[in-house]
């Protein structure tokens, strides 16, 4: 007991009270496991001014391009409708018996939908700015900005969720969810 | 994803590696990045400061509120370093401790890390919102995130052989999986 961690994203979406995907399982990208892993080396973080990391200007996007799997080095969605969310919220950790938590949600609202004429689903993606500069130098500081990148993903390839078609006249919500657990 | 930590350790003729177990209050740090949106100011890493801690207990079971080793033996290591590493689907960070020879003695019981990690009691909210900035290096301090030692049945306790440096590594590694 307590040898292992276990860290898995899941991922919602739903149109009002229907359920599209339910809790599908991701997969991650290498530049978020870098991202992670890196937090852990020695050097500063930031020196002087204002970095963008991790969670600025995060978003979820939706895509079409779902049937090629994810693969390790992906940076960004196959096909990927050109617009972000128009609402977000972050929450924080939740601890419990041997778990810890971390969560976001989005919205995009029926404008939004009907005007990218956003239809067919079959892929999502979290797009974060993870540090990954640490492994390039791993004992210097991180002075600039963290790139925008895919962090993880579900798609029709990988067999976690089923493609389904979107309602624009119904805001649509996506619910991204972290889940440490200690094993 | 999968991660473990491994120490290895290496006096004289000896060597082992053996997994650890974590403890509570250095866990959480691993996701806690995701919900931070800038630094502002000069923040340091996990790994700032970090202490391998050695200590001669062979009778105390590691629990998962445990915050230090329960009995330390003081000496620094006389060496340090820290690394970051990719091998395939693995990915780790590296931390090796040695002292050298004659530097430190006794009986080696129990081994700790302690990492520059945030008061995870601090950042608990229940899971209502929180303002997404700054969280996760607020506060942060040095803090047990795991151990090995004799009571867990990890390891043998044995007297140090002070002719020969102790060496510990400390190898956390995160594990794409497909």
């Amino acid at each position: 007991m307590n040898e292992n961690i276990n860290i898995n994203g899941y991922v919602t979406v739903k149109q009002e009270d229907e359920v599209l995907v339910d809790k599908a399982k991701n997969k991650f990208t290498e530049n978020m496991i870098k991202g992670l892993i890196g937090c852990y080396s020695k050097k500063n973080i930031y020196f002087d001014s204002r970095s963008d990391i991790w969670a600025e200007d995060m978003s979820i996007r939706l895509g079409y391009g779902g049937l090629t799997e994810t693969f390790k080095t992906m940076t960004q969605l196959n096909d990927v409708y050109d617009t972000t969310q128009n609402e977000i919220n972050f929450y924080g950790i939740e601890t419990g018996d041997w778990y810890s938590k971390v969560k976001f949600t989005v919205t995009y609202n029926t404008e939004n939908l009907q005007n990218n004429n956003i239809t067919d689903v079959n892929e999502l993606g979290l797009r974060m700015r993870p540090i990954t500069q640490h492994w390039a130098n791993p004992d210097g500081s991180v002075t600039t900005s963290a790139d925008l990148t895919l962090c993880a993903r579900i798609c029709e390839g990988d067999l976690s969720m089923t493609p389904f078609t979107v309602n624009q006249s119904k805001p649509l919500t996506i619910e991204w969810e972290y889940e440490l657990v200690i094993v | 994803m999968k991660v473990e930590g491994l120490f290895t350790v290496k006096n004289g003729n000896k060597k082992q590696s053996i997994k650890n177990k974590f403890v509570e209050s250095g866990t959480e740090a691993l996701i806690l990045p995701m919900l931070i949106i800038r630094s502002t100011a000069n923040e340091n890493g996990y790994g700032n400061n970090y202490n391998i801690e050695i200590g001669s207990d062979t009778t105390t079971a590691t629990e998962r509120e445990m915050v230090s080793l329960v009995n330390s033996i003081s000496n620094n290591p006389d060496n340090t370093s820290i690394d970051v590493v990719q091998n395939d689907d693995e990915y780790y960070v590296k931390y090796t401790a040695t002292w050298d020879s004659g530097s430190v003695s006794g009986t080696l019981g129990e081994v700790g890390i302690n990492l520059y990690i945030p008061d995870h009691t601090n950042v608990n909210s229940d899971y209502n919102p929180q303002p997404p900035y700054k969280i996760g290096w607020i506060d942060s301090f040095v803090q047990l995130l795991s151990r090995i030692c004799e009571a867990d049945g990890d390891f043998t306790s044995f007297t140090i052989d002070e002719t020969s440096p102790l060496v510990i590594e400390y190898k956390l590694s995160l594990t794409y999986q497909v």
